[in-house]
């Protein structure tokens, strides 16, 4: 991944009103009311998108999202962190939870079948 | 008395005149048909429950009727006046089970309905729920069950009431097919009892029904707490395996199997969160259905599974920690409702009263005016007896027409008075409106966000225009589509920011096919979101480029009026009801005339005068409202269209109540309306339009229908340009 195209990249999440259900040690159930929707995502997911709702909104640069989960996750922020977060965002933005600064297009996503 | 005691002849009278009352788990379903199979099919597999006439009113009425189509015998099925596709006469048992198991998955509003298998343990009132897809092996293990001794409670539908999530039993026969049907028959000869074999040809194998035991009978109706979430997985070969499946698999794949899971909204996800809270679930990989029963029975952990009886739902709406330092998500804000009465349909009831004078109307069909009237003063509507409703309920969802009318009933104040079981019907009409609408908002919001670095007005057309605007008389009104009407000169810009924005062209479209679109229609090939499934049609033009009468669109894309609040546009008043009016006659979609029909009327006479553009000022303030007849008339003879408006309008006029001045439709058409009745226009869309009997289809219907959809005649460039053959054939093939 680009790094420049991380720092440029801002996001932000789509519904405010997102409810989130713990159903194991890492198993979460959210329920998105602007779309009737539900997903099942793991503690980081979570937590990124959690952080994004926080800021009601607002944009948030890819990067410094990423740094502050890993840093409240108590994780490293290494490359592969950086690509697994990248590609959970990508993963929320197609199921319509967040979205892109308006202009800024998504990447590819790994693997698409998993979550269509 | 119970059916399998009835003579068939007399079963079968019965069932081609009044009907059967059959009650499955908490629905009451009428079935009607002069078909043998079905009498035979009855009597077998429904031989132990009681024999009756239909109740006063019906959740489901079905009919199945014999008809041929391009020479060969099949079954038309009909469910609450809605006209399902044919079946092939070979499997019209299978079509009376799968529309059943449809109507459960559709029906209730309050139910949570599980593709699944569900039986209860032997010797207990808890019951295994199997959910799985077709194919996965559920019902021949609920069939293994059931002859094991388990009570069976459904073979396709597990149906979850949202307060206390049990599963109701519903007394139905199961489903067997191929080397199942031949395994069951095998194993249990003298207790099994298989109805009629049909053959399914993809995959090449034989259908039948088992019918269920007196036992599976008796507790039809009854609700039972669930044991264990089960997902069968059946193997050619090997030692049956039980496997614990974590809650956010459960959950995942309830939410999968759960038909009718997202109308449900958020009461659907707190029943979901609740059941895989409580309820383990497993994993079951088997090869012999007999050996699978075994290891459920002995299974100490399903046994020992106990659901609390009643649970709050809001105290499963906390949000939970991830971790000690992350933030709390705002919660429990967006808990959908049935809409409260005010502030819906107020400019419905606000709408003047059918002027019209009936006696100048042609075939007025009598329970249209009921419905029509219910439409305008819903509060007359409480006159009504269970029985009429019975009537009016398949009518009005027929031609498309129920969720309006239940979103009118809601806002009058005599709801309470309604019968529960009609406020039932009518409350699930408004919720499956409140999915369409919020399933439509939230396109456009993502459609918005792909076009955010587009400088150009995009119109909003038809249904989705209508919702974005929030014309109060659009409340309830369905949408499947996304429509967008753009300037010829960004076409590709605009297109090209929805594909990047990931919209995909429909797989099934040929690159002949999307060749066609551009080249011979008004729109681009359709495309949707690949996850959210609902179809955008960017349109350059109103009428296909093959209609001899097709313009530019250019003016109206300048006339259009913002939308407040919304980058969207909408047309202009006037352009509206054109477009209303030429869609109905010259694009073929006349599929929901008496719905379009409808919105025509409640555009000119419920359109308030706020959002009329300012370019007009010759407003007539009559009886009509603010709409200016002037301004229609020189739009439609602008764009050469007046004979096919005026048609439309006269229809709306006779049927709809609209109330159009006697010389709008000799100013367009040129012929007095009497005269305008006998043309050959009026008389197919009439007749296409107005469902008539209790089938509510006849055989001049349908040709009617066909004709109109093929109205007009394309030019002669179309015919004489390959692809269009390639189109039309491979429509045929598809056919």
């Amino acid at each position: 991944m680009d790094q420049m195209d991380m720092v440029e990249r801002q996001w932000r999440a789509v519904c405010q009103s997102i409810v989130l259900d713990s159903l194991g040690e890492n198993e979460y159930a959210i329920y998105h009311a602007d779309y009737w929707d539900s997903a099942v995502l793991n503690a980081v997911d979570a937590c990124l998108l959690q952080a994004l709702v926080a800021r009601s909104g607002d944009l948030v640069p890819e990067e410094l999202l990423v740094k502050r989960v890993a840093s409240e996750l108590c994780l490293s922020p290494d490359p592969s962190f950086y690509r697994y977060s990248h590609q959970a965002l990508l993963q929320m933005a197609f199921i319509g939870l967040i979205q892109l600064k308006a202009g800024q297009i998504e990447s590819k996503i790994d693997n698409l079948d998993s979550i269509r | 008395m119970i059916i399998g005691q009835v003579p068939f002849r007399e079963l079968r009278e019965q069932l081609r005149h009044r009907g059967l009352g059959l009650q499955f788990g908490p629905y009451e379903f009428r079935l009607q048909s002069p078909i043998k199979q079905i009498a035979e099919a009855v009597s077998i597999l429904y031989a132990d429950h009681p024999w009756r006439s239909p109740a006063e009113f019906s959740d489901f009425r079905l009919y199945f009727d014999p008809t041929i189509e391009l020479g060969v015998r099949k079954v038309v099925a009909t469910v609450n006046g809605e006209i399902w596709h044919t079946w092939p006469r070979r499997l019209t048992v299978a079509a009376l089970e799968w529309i059943c198991s449809w109507c459960f998955f559709r029906g209730g509003g309050a139910r949570l309905a599980v593709h699944a298998a569900a039986a209860t343990l032997p010797g207990s009132d808890r019951a295994v729920v199997f959910p799985g897809s077709s194919g996965a092996g559920k019902s021949t293990l609920a069939s293994t069950l059931m002859m094991s001794g388990w009570g069976l409670l459904s073979d396709e539908i597990a149906l979850f009431d949202l307060a206390e999530c049990k599963v109701t039993a519903l007394g139905r026969p199961t489903i067997l097919k191929g080397e199942s049907l031949s395994m069951m028959t095998d194993r249990y000869c003298d207790q099994a009892v298989i109805g009629p074999v049909g053959k399914m040809r993809n995959p090449s194998c034989r259908i039948a029904h088992l019918r269920p035991l007196p036992a599976a009978v008796e507790i039809c109706g009854q609700s039972f707490s669930p044991a264990a979430f089960v997902f069968p997985k059946r193997l050619t070969q090997g030692k049956p395996i039980l496997e614990p499946v974590s809650p956010g698999v459960a959950f995942s794949r309830l939410c999968q199997f759960g038909i009718n899971y997202r109308m449900l909204g958020r009461a659907g996800y707190d029943a979901a969160i609740n059941l895989v809270r409580h309820v383990p679930a497993y994993q079951l990989t088997y090869s012999d259905a007999g050996e699978a029963e075994r290891l459920l029975r002995d299974c100490s952990e399903i046994a020992a599974t106990v659901l609390p009886a009643t649970r709050n739902p809001a105290s499963l709406a906390t949000t939970t920690k991830i971790s000690q330092h992350t933030t709390l998500l705002q919660t429990g804000a967006a808990t959908p409702t049935v809409r409260a009465a005010s502030g819906r349909g107020d400019k419905t009831a606000d709408n003047p009263s059918v002027v019209t004078d009936p006696a100048d109307t042609v075939g007025v069909n009598t329970p249209l005016a009921s419905l029509v009237e219910g439409l305008v003063n819903p509060i007359r509507l409480q006159l009504l007896s269970l029985s009429q409703w019975d009537h009016l309920i398949p009518l009005a969802n027929h031609v498309q027409l129920l969720p309006q009318l239940a979103v009118a009933l809601s806002a009058c104040h005599g709801w309470n008075r309604f019968d529960p079981r009609v406020q039932s019907c009518l409350k699930h009409q408004i919720q499956q409106s409140d999915f369409n609408r919020n399933r439509i908002q939230f396109e456009l919001r993502q459609i918005n966000q792909a076009l955010a670095a587009i400088d150009c007005p995009v119109v909003l057309l038809k249904g989705a225009a209508y919702i974005q605007a929030a014309f109060p008389w659009a409340f309830g009104r369905r949408t499947a589509d996304v429509d967008l009407l753009v300037s010829e000169r960004v076409l590709g810009v605009v297109e090209a920011a929805l594909v990047e924005a990931g919209y995909e062209i429909n797989a099934d479209l040929s690159k002949a096919d999307c060749r066609y679109y551009r080249r011979w229609l008004h729109e681009l090939p359709p495309v949707r979101h690949p996850y959210r499934s609902v179809e955008v049609d960017l349109h350059f033009r109103l009428l296909p480029m093959f209609d001899t009468k097709s313009f530019a669109t250019e003016s109206l894309v300048d006339r259009a009026v913002k939308i407040t609040g919304s980058r969207f546009s909408i047309l202009d008043p006037i352009d509206r009801v054109l477009h209303s009016a030429i869609n109905l006659a010259r694009t073929g979609e006349f599929n929901r005339p008496l719905r379009d029909l409808w919105d025509l009327r409640c555009l000119i006479e419920a359109t308030p005068p706020g959002i009329m553009s300012p370019s007009h000022s010759n407003y007539r303030d009559a009886q009509t409202g603010y709409f200016d007849w002037d301004e229609l008339i020189s739009r439609t003879h602008s764009f050469r269209l007046g004979y096919a408006v005026g048609t439309v309008l006269l229809l709306a006029s006779d049927y709809i109540g609209l109330t159009v001045p006697p010389e709008v439709c000799k100013a367009m058409t040129g012929h007095h309306a009497s005269r305008l009745r006998r043309r050959t226009l009026y008389r197919l869309m009439s007749t296409a339009a107005i469902p008539r009997g209790m089938r509510m289809q006849s055989r001049s219907r349908r040709m009617a229908t066909w004709t109109v959809a093929h109205y007009p005649l394309p030019r002669l460039g179309t015919w004489l340009d390959p692809l269009t053959w390639t189109k039309r054939l491979s429509f045929t093939r598809e056919s």
